[in-house]
Order: structure tokens, then sequence, then C-alpha cells
């Protein structure tokens, strides 16, 4: 098999199920994603070198609505990483495998939940209130 | 009497084409009898595997809608369709995916085969023992599901790593070495962990479960492959402590 | 073109293909040996047999009591010498199996255990659920890849076997990944390719069940012997023909007719269900004669009823039924009882050979369903096949590794036969002639043999048969294979299939006409009566010049002198 037909088998959904295949590649493509937003994140960490008034000015800038809509979209990707990845451990321990199904869900379920609440958190802090 | 039109991937790698065929339909008609109607009535050259058609000699798998099946024991009436043409259902009908792929329906297995047998699927003893080697049903239960696997090779078909990674041991296998190591009359344990705890054995499976919902026997590898990762791990540590590449003390 | 050289070379790869290498593997190492089939190892038809598989393992049951059963089953046309051997072989083969991995079903003191059987009087069927073969099969295989000295050749559709001089030199073959011309060269050879039942449109068989052993061994001038015997088991379900299992009379189910009856008290009031085959076959086919079946679009049927087993026994007893019921019919067999008729199902006759498995032809063996030893005569009890797989494909592999160590050389091969084999493979199926293919000769040829060489036979029905193979045999002359890519060519394959199937009906017909007497599974309803004045003989077949020809030889007796059959 070739790489470029392994890529494509790689990010092929046909056939897959939510709870399989599909929570596999969004497993793989959110880490990605979390894994390019650290980087983003030590550039702005590194803002600091020239001075802390020029990173004041960097903060109120990412604290401005759009960014912040950016940020609660990050944060949905990290909240499914993460309550897929406790799954998963659990899972690779041996654990609640035959009720793959049902244990995906209810770890969307809590993720869901825990996404809304910081959502809440952050709109009414940054955006809504405050 | 109904009708329905499989849609088959025809052809070898070089040169392919799908190619649709009307099959009539009765209640019961499985996928397999449909391919035999083909290659009886309308189109001799059509190429597949099958045999027993009682879902127990796993040649005749294939990808059904995408989806890796045994097509003796799928009726047709249960698949839901890929489309529709003229009001007519479409099936359609490819080889195994993942699988280096030589005509129409056939795929090479002998990779497959290879990598099962890499993992030493059969029972280790130090001595040829005498007389009757006792086994009480709860330890047969412990491995019973594990011993269904028909070879049919839907879990490789379906599982994401092996369709991108060929190194990869697959599913099958390593059910395969678990079966054996869960057997209480095997003392062959750490020469399969040896096998299998390799970056391209138990560890490269991510748990996408894919293959237990492929496999038709509801043998449930990735069950399987999470309790050998368990036994794995264990013997690692064993393996950094006692400094013997074998894992015995 | 490739040559392969082995020391033995086993065609087919089955319960007594894989135990013959395994067997002839351990009798010595240093010996090369070949395992050819035309299909994948695990995809043989063993592979289905489902009940169990018979063997004196504890109290209460004795060789005698298993070699009578055997005898009286066979209807007193086994030799009774060579099922000694058997029923006192089979233990070991057993613990072997349990050694090397076999999920045998277990007592709750964790030793083998055993369920009753038809035809035998101790509950002596050894079963790994209701998957037997299934396991034994996958044992064997996952056995034999321990030793180095067993090359596998897998998917090569063999043609002939070379003979020179009376003595074994090689095989033919086609890769059929590739479609490339390979020769076999060796020594020994073992012929362990199984049945021929797809000779039948109702049938167990798995579709690659095509006579193709016994048809080269023809070609080659090799005997077959008592090919008349064809078990119908009596429970295949329809409409498909798939096996349900005898362990599931074996567990306590009924046979219903329409009525409601069991109607096996009328004919087999001791043994009821669990009579021997043909008896049960036979009685099933009276009862819808007679107008007590029920009637569906796919034909007649009685009803397997195992309601009352209860939900829990079915499904540790029997799960590969339920599964089977479930996928292919949507019934759940704990609510409705199982639609059943009798499809062929065994060829109790196969190419002969004695007590060491050696054929009278210099370095080649059978085993297995190919072979007849015979030890079913007449009509094979449930889980006496796999056993005898078991039993004989073990003495095949070791007798042959013997053999072979005593010749230096492999034989040279006639290459102009060769070349003449490679000629006729490449050219004579792809000329275009005629319109016939290959199914349609197929499907008559099935409908002949069900409609008239099946559970009763007369002397009319059979003549009309063989007129009509003669028939099909002239016109296959007009099939070509339409398919001209070589790479898995599966239109070829079922024309090499169709020209063994051809062949061997020929002989089932023959045999059965000759045959004037009723004897286990042939039952003529013009000769209604069992002839042990003239009758207690094997047929043997010989093909001579294109010409079938008959001979008997008697049968051995040892202590078990004939009676009647009652059960």
């Amino acid at each position: 098999m070739g790489i470029k037909e392994a890529f494509k088998n790689w990010l092929s959904i046909k056939g897959r199920h939510i709870h399989g295949g599909i929570a596999y590649l969004f497993h793989r493509l959110t880490g990605l994603i979390i894994l390019l937003y650290l980087y983003v994140h030590f550039g702005a960490l590194s803002q600091l070198l020239n001075g802390g008034a020029s990173y004041k000015n960097f903060l109120t800038t990412v604290e401005s609505p759009p960014f912040v809509a950016l940020d609660i979209l990050l944060f949905f990707v990290i909240f499914y990483h993460g309550a897929n990845g406790i799954r998963l451990v659990f899972n690779e321990f041996g654990i609640g495998t035959k009720k793959n199904m049902l244990f995906f869900w209810v770890m969307m379920a809590l993720g869901l939940i825990g996404w809304i609440l910081l959502t809440y958190i952050v709109a009414t802090r940054f955006i809504g209130g405050g | 009497m109904d009708k329905v039109i499989f849609k088959i991937k025809r052809g070898t790698p070089e040169e392919w084409q799908y190619v649709e065929y009307e099959v009539p339909v009765e209640k019961g008609t499985t996928i397999l009898d449909g391919l035999y109607y083909i290659r009886d009535n309308i189109d001799h050259t059509l190429s597949f595997r099958a045999s027993c058609r009682m879902e127990v000699c796993g040649s005749c798998a294939m990808m059904v809608n995408n989806f890796p099946r045994t097509t003796c024991s799928t009726q047709i009436e249960n698949v839901k369709p890929d489309g529709t043409k003229n009001g007519i259902k479409v099936i359609k009908l490819e080889p195994l995916s993942g699988y280096p792929w030589i005509r129409d329906l056939v795929v090479d297995f002998d990779d497959f085969f290879k990598k099962h047998e890499s993992v030493k699927p059969y029972i280790i003893r130090k001595e040829t023992p005498e007389g009757q080697l006792l086994q009480s049903p709860e330890q047969l239960a412990k491995f019973k599901q594990l011993t269904l696997c028909i070879k049919c090779g839907a879990c490789v078909a379906a599982c994401p790593i092996s369709n991108s990674d060929p190194l990869y041991l697959g599913p099958a296998a390593l059910a395969a070495a678990y079966r054996f190591n869960a057997d209480s009359r095997d003392e062959g344990k750490n020469k399969r962990l040896a096998v299998v705890s390799d970056p391209e054995g138990c560890w490269r499976c991510h748990f996408s479960a894919e293959c237990s919902e492929a496999c038709p026997k509801d043998v449930d590898p990735a069950s399987a492959i999470q309790k050998l990762k368990v036994q794995a791990a264990v013997f690692e540590f064993k393996r950094i402590f006692t400094g013997r590449k074998d894992g015995e003390k | 073109m490739e040559i392969h050289k082995a020391d033995i070379i086993i065609l087919g790869a089955g319960l007594a293909g894989l135990r013959a290498a395994i067997s002839a593997a351990e009798t010595n190492k240093n010996l090369k040996i070949a395992v050819v089939s035309k299909v994948f190892f695990l995809r043989s038809h063993s592979t289905a047999a489902e009940g169990g598989t018979a063997a004196v393992l504890y109290e209460g049951d004795s060789y005698d009591l298993h070699a009578y059963d055997t005898i009286k089953g066979s209807d007193y046309l086994a030799d009774q010498d060579a099922v000694e051997i058997f029923v006192r072989t089979m233990p070991k083969e057993v613990l072997d199996l349990d050694h090397w991995g076999c999920p045998w079903s277990r007592l709750p003191d964790g030793r083998i255990a055993q369920r009753p059987f038809g035809g035998h009087s101790f509950p002596r069927a050894t079963y790994a659920a209701d998957r037997t073969g299934f396991h034994a099969l996958h044992t064997l295989y996952e056995r034999m890849l321990i030793y180095e000295n067993i090359e596998r050749f897998q998917e090569y559709f063999v043609t002939s076997i070379m003979i020179d001089n009376g003595t074994f030199t090689g095989l033919t073959a086609m890769n059929m990944k590739t479609g490339e011309y390979v020769i076999f060269q060796g020594k020994a050879l073992i012929i362990a390719a199984g049945g021929l039942g797809r000779l039948y449109s109702f049938t167990t068989y798995s579709h690659t069940v095509t006579g193709d052993g016994a048809a080269m061994a023809l070609r080659a001038g090799l005997p077959l012997e008592d090919m008349e015997f064809i078990q119908f088991h009596p429970t295949g379900l329809v409409p498909s023909g798939i096996l349900i299992t005898e362990g599931a009379r074996g567990e306590g189910g009924y046979l219903l007719n329409k009525d409601g009856d069991r109607f096996m008290k009328k004919y087999a009031p001791q043994k009821m269900e669990l009579a021997p085959r043909d008896v049960v076959s036979r009685s099933i086919m009276w009862e819808i004669l007679e107008g007590r079946g029920y009637s569906g679009p796919w034909g007649p049927y009685v009803y397997l009823d195992l309601r009352h087993l209860g939900d829990e026994k079915i499904k540790e007893r029997l799960p590969a039924i339920r599964d089977i019921a479930i996928k292919f019919n949507n019934i759940n067999p704990k609510d409705e009882p199982i639609p059943v008729r009798p499809a062929a199902h065994y060829t109790m006759g196969g190419i002969q050979v004695g007590n060491d498995t050696m054929s009278p032809v210099k370095g080649i063996f059978a085993s297995g369903e190919a072979s007849c030893v015979s030890i079913h005569g007449a009509n094979r009890l449930g889980s006496n096949s796999t056993a005898e797989c078991l039993v004989f494909g073990d003495i095949s592999g070791r007798n042959a590794a013997l053999y072979v160590e005593k010749i230096q050389n492999i034989p040279d091969l006639n290459m102009d036969k060769v070349k003449e084999e490679e000629n006729w493979l490449y050219k004579e199926p792809f000329k275009e002639r005629g319109s016939e293919s290959v199914a349609t000769l197929r499907r008559e040829l099935q409908n002949t043999m069900q409609e008239k060489v099946g559970i009763f036979r007369n002397e009319k029905d059979l003549t009309d048969a063989l007129k009509i193979i003669k028939d099909l045999q002239k016109r296959f002359d007009n099939v070509y294979v339409e398919d001209k890519n070589m790479y898995y060519n599966t239109n070829l394959m079922t024309y090499f299939e169709l020209r063994n199937l051809l062949e061997v009906a020929e002989v089932v017909v023959l045999g059965a006409i000759a045959r004037k007497e009723s004897r286990g599974a042939h039952y003529r309803t013009d000769y209604p009566k069992r002839d042990d004045v003239n009758w207690m003989k094997h047929t043997i077949a010989i093909k001579r010049a294109g010409k079938i020809e008959l001979s008997y030889i008697p049968v051995r007796v040892t202590k078990w002198q004939p009676e009647e059959r009652k059960y």
C-alpha cells in the first residue's frame, strides 16, 4: 500500500462508526490541533520577551470577542480530546471495552456538559458581563 | 419478485470499473446467492471466493457498502442500500480494503495468514502430556469466544490502522495470540508476548474497535487486544528488571 | 512454469490432509512435505462438520461396542478388521487434539464431554459445542504451523495425478492466483481431497466439494470402491441445505410431521430420532411421500423441534445451530421449529485402499472421505467421519513417511504427459464453440442426481440418469471458458470442477444400477431387501480405455455376523 493510499484510508470515514473509527480519527485530528495550539501558545507567551507593556497590550487584543470565540472552539476540541482520551485510557486497560458505545456517549455527554459550563463562564466574563 | 442492483468493483488494480447487475431477491436471499446468480446467469467471468455458504469457512468476506461482511450470512433485505437507481435498491460490493487486490472481489490473503502464523497461534508445552489435560468449563469460558474466529479477515479490513499501516499485525493475529495466552493448557505465553509487544504489535492498536463491529462471529478482537496490552505491559516490565529478552525468570 | 519437489505430497488440507501432514512430519523431521489445496486450508469443507467425533473414552463404553455400532450402522458392509483398528486408535486422536489446543466442551470436573449420537449405543460423540469440525480443523492447522518441514501450497488447483510404470511420479496443477502451470514431483502422494456432494442440488456440502480427488484418481486408473453409497443427512435446513447437526437430536430434539407427531416411533421405536441416518432420512421421505410433510415454496419439509430444550441449553450446546437458524431463516429455535429435509451429506465410497491406507498404485495413499478403507460400509454413523479423517489421516501420514524413507530419489516425470496436460489446460477450455455454460450443465446434472439417484432409487430412474449423464458428458464438449484473464479465474475453476463431477457421477450411477439390493444408504424400491448371499461385497470401479468397469471384492468379516438391523 502506497503512502497516498494509506493516508486516504487513514482519513476515510466510509463504513466506520462514530464511536469507533470516526472517534479515532477525530481524536487524532484534535490531537494535532492541540499540538498546533501549543506552539501558538508558546508564541503568545514569548511576547513577554518584549516587556510587560507590550504583553498587556497583546492580551487586550486576544481578549476581544472574536478571539474568545476561537478560544471557545478550542475548548470544544480539548474537551472532546480529553473526554475521549479518558475513555481510551480505561479501554486500553481492558475496562469497559464490551460496552464501548455506551462508554463513548457517556463521556461525550460529560465532555459536552463541561464545555457548555466553561463556555458560559468565559462568555459571561469576557463578552457579556464582568 | 423484488430486484436489487449489485454495483461491483471489477477488474484488476491496473484497469477497473464498477459494473452493475440486476439480481432477483426473495425473502432470505443472501448477497452470496446474488453473486452466484450473476456468475451462473449473467456474467460467467465474475470472480469471487466462496465455499461453505454457512459462515464457517471464512472465504466470502468483502466490502458491502463500504463495510466488511461475510456475504453468505448477509441477507440482502437487511442491508441498508448505498443508494437507489430507478427506484431499485443499489448495493455496492468491493474487495476487502487493506489487502493487496488481485482481481474482482478477490484479494491476497498471504500476508494475513503470515501475520497469524507469526504470533505462534498454537499450544506450547515443555513436555508432551499423558492423558487428558483437565480444563474446567470456567477455564474454557475465558477464551472460548476467541476460538470462534473463522479468519475471514473482516476485522483487518475494518481496522483504520491496518488500512494505513501494512506492518501492523492486525486484530485477527493479536486476538489469536490472546486466545492461546488465555488457554489454561498453554505454557508459551512469554514467547507470544515477545512477538506482540512490538511497536507493530498490540501497541499499534488505538482501540477504534471497528474490528469488533465487523466480526461476524462476535469474537470481539478489540477487547482481546486490550487484555493483551495489559499482559504485554507486565511482560515489558519484567523484561526491564530481569534483563532477559524472553521475559522468563 | 513452477516446479516443486517434495518427499510426500498431500492433496487436500481438510482434517485428513492436515492430520497426515502432521503425522508424516512427526515420523521423520527430515522429510519435505508439501500440502496442496485448491482453497486456503482453513476453508476446507471439514470446517463445516458440527456434531462430534466418536471415541471410546470412559467407563461403560468399549471398543467392541463402538465397533459393533459402526458395523451394524454400515449394514454389514464395513470391513471389520479396519473398524477394529479405527475404534482402538480413536481415543489417542482425541487426546492429541486436546494437547494441541482443541477447545473440547468440558464436564464440570474438567474432563472432555461427550454426547449421544445417532446409531451409537453409548454417548461417545466428543464435541466442541456444535462446531467440532471447525475447531478440530483449526487446531490441526495451528499445530501444523510448528513443523518447518511442511510447505503449504494454498489455492493450487490440481488437475491430474501422474503415474508411470505403476508408480506415482507427480501432480500437475494451476496456481490460481497467477494462472501459472505448476508441477509437483514427489515420492509419495496422499489423496485427502474429500467427497463429491455437489453432485446433488440439495446438499449440506460446501460449493467446493466437487469430487476432484475421486475424478483424478479415476482418470489416473486408480480403483474406486462403493461409490453408489451416498449418505443423506436427515436434517438439511430448507431452503439452503445448510447442515443442522445430528447433535440437535442427540441433545433431545424431536422430528415432527404435519400432524405434530413424533413419527420416528413408527420406524425406529427404540432409538427414535437417534436411529442411523439412512433410517431417519428414509422415514422423513416416507412421511413426505405419504402427505404428512409440510409443503413450501422450496419443496416439502418436516420440522425439527428444539423448543422444549429451552433457550439456555440451546445457547450452550447448539450455539451454531441457533446462529444458523437466526441468520439464514430468521427463526429462533427457542420459539419456532426448524424446517428440514434430507440432504446429500457424505460419500461412503472413495479410492480403494487397504487398512494401511495404501492404494494399489505404488506411492499413492488415500485417507478421509476421499478414501474407502472401508469402515462406513453402506451407511456411516454420525460422528464417525471426523474420527475417520483423524485416524486414517494419521495412519496414512505415518505409512507414507515410512514408505518414502526407503526410496532414494524422486522418480522422473514423463515430460510428454506433462506437456500434453499443459496443452489441454491452457487451450482446450478456451476454444470457442457451442453456447453451453458450466452453470446450465451443472444444474442439469445436480437435478438429475437429486431426482433419480437420491434416497429412493429404481432401475428405470437410474438408467435414465445414466443416459442423461452420458449426454451431459457429450455436451460438456460444447462448454467453453469465457474468462480469458488468468488471475484467479473462477470460470476456469468451475469448468474443471464440472468435468470432475461428470466423471464421478457416472461411477455412482453405474454402481447403483448394478447393486440389486437395498443396503444402508442405497435403497432400491424394486429390490427393497438386503441380499447377503449375492451382495455382501464391495463394488470396485476402474476406468480402462475410457470405459468404467465394475468388479467386486468380498467384505472382511471378523466376529460380527450379519443380522437384521432394528433400531
